[in-house]
């Protein structure tokens, strides 16, 4: 409990430490995605928990028992990979899918959400990519103002794209001229 | 006669399964008429639209951070300056708000002093590029490749023969296209791993036809220019020269 009431001050004392519209540029959403997933294995620090919207943090709260870390992701390994795999604008702001490979060899597809105004992450959730390595079941943010549902079972923030395909195999250059692809 | 050279957007049959419904074609042309060439009235009506000019020298000069992603426009400035050095001109390079116009552009008229005129990048045009990651490094390069070897043709003179008294820009087209893919074959030698396919992908991946050339024609270009480098391992003098003989040989 000593933790959840830290950070729930520093939560409270917190500035946004997101892009707003003016900034959001040359943002990188691998970096705080890394910070969160790495803080829901280790419990910490708090003032990563400061990027999460006010909903959002009392759930993480809840589903961890104020402890704001989980066991499963923790058991997937240190990060070894992240990569940006699509992106969507909605009027809150941007949503990117973000495929994070861990040591375990298990990778998952997290759907991070901001709220541009505020520069908080909204949504949060992610689904498995290999059934051989799963991490734990889906981790769902409380609500989600980008149209998706709150139904932990059902909830689709975006249409994820399938697994990065081999480009070279699918490429008309490839295909028309193969010493461009040696 | 100051012309600005349209590129136009670049995607279309396989390259519509990496990039969706927003892969699209076009041919965008000028309300006045004239295929892809500009006005020179409109060049500074071009140019309001431009964001921050810079002449990338060596790839320690930073560009915008447009992407998104720092890594790669780090890789992008890089790029840049490989392709100055690489094509021995040295544009102004800028960013400019081409709202759905979805293009890249040259223009022999410098938007800084000094340049060797000015490669200007859609900012759409970029946002469509970064779509699939996978391969967006080379499809931005191959796009820039494109405006740097319309500024070879406008730096020597080839752009008058290239255009000629029709004012038809496919041969320059052609011509810039072989270029970009002199620029491919060369990074394929220096990094074997280089997606030189990549090129074709986005430059001869337009459907139909167009005073750019169909798609065929523009692969054909680009693989010339890729094998020039990369097979024949031509001089940048002998590849203008041949790469001049190989556009002014194409119809339509």
């Amino acid at each position: 409990m000593r933790l959840i009431k830290r950070m729930m001050l520093s939560f409270l004392m917190s500035a946004s430490v997101l892009p707003t519209a003016a900034s959001a540029q040359g943002f990188d959403p691998r970096v705080p995605l890394a910070q969160i997933v790495q803080a829901f294995q280790i419990c910490g620090p708090p003032a990563v928990y400061q990027m999460l919207s006010p909903q959002l943090f009392q759930i993480v709260a809840a589903q961890t028992g104020g402890r704001g870390c989980y066991v499963d992701i923790a058991a997937a390994g240190a990060i070894t990979g992240m990569q940006v795999i699509d992106q969507r604008e909605f009027p809150v702001g941007p949503v990117y899918a973000i495929r994070v490979t861990h040591q375990s060899g298990a990778s998952a597809d997290w759907f991070v959400g901001f709220n541009r105004s505020t520069g908080r992450i909204e949504m949060l959730t992610y689904q498995n990519v290999f059934a051989q390595n799963p991490l734990p079941s889906v981790l769902n943010g409380p609500t989600n103002p980008l149209g998706g549902s709150t139904n932990p079972g059902n909830r689709q923030p975006i249409d994820p794209k399938p697994p990065a395909p081999d480009t070279s195999k699918q490429s008309q250059g490839c295909n028309l001229y193969p010493d461009m692809c040696k | 006669m100051i012309r600005i050279v349209r590129r136009e957007v670049v995607a279309g049959g396989l390259l519509t399964l990496f990039w969706g419904t927003k892969a699209r074609c076009q041919i965008s042309r000028t309300s006045d008429g004239g295929g892809c060439w500009i006005p020179h009235r409109q060049v500074a009506s071009y140019f309001a639209l431009a964001t921050k000019p810079s002449v990338v020298t060596s790839g320690a000069v930073r560009i915008e951070p447009r992407s998104g992603r720092p890594e790669l426009d780090r890789a992008f400035a890089q790029s840049l300056a490989m392709m100055a050095g690489t094509f021995g001109v040295l544009p102004a390079f800028t960013y400019y708000d081409d709202n759905a116009d979805r293009n890249a552009r040259a223009t022999p008229e410098p938007i800084l002093d000094r340049a060797d005129g000015t490669v200007m990048f859609g900012l759409t045009m970029l946002r469509d590029l970064l779509e699939d990651a996978t391969i967006a490094d080379a499809a931005i390069v191959s796009v820039a490749a494109h405006e740097f070897g319309h500024i070879v043709s406008f730096k020597n003179g080839m752009i008058n023969d290239l255009v000629g008294e029709d004012g038809a820009p496919y041969r320059s087209e052609q011509f810039a296209d072989y270029m970009s893919g002199y620029f491919s074959g060369r990074r394929k030698l220096e990094r074997p791993s280089f997606k030189a396919f990549v090129f074709v992908d986005v430059l001869g991946g337009m459907l139909g036809g167009g005073d750019h050339g169909s798609a065929r024609q523009r692969g054909e270009a680009v693989h010339n220019g890729f094998a020039a480098a990369f097979a024949q391992k031509l001089s940048l003098d002998d590849a203008i020269q041949t790469g001049y003989r190989f556009a002014m040989s194409r119809k339509l």
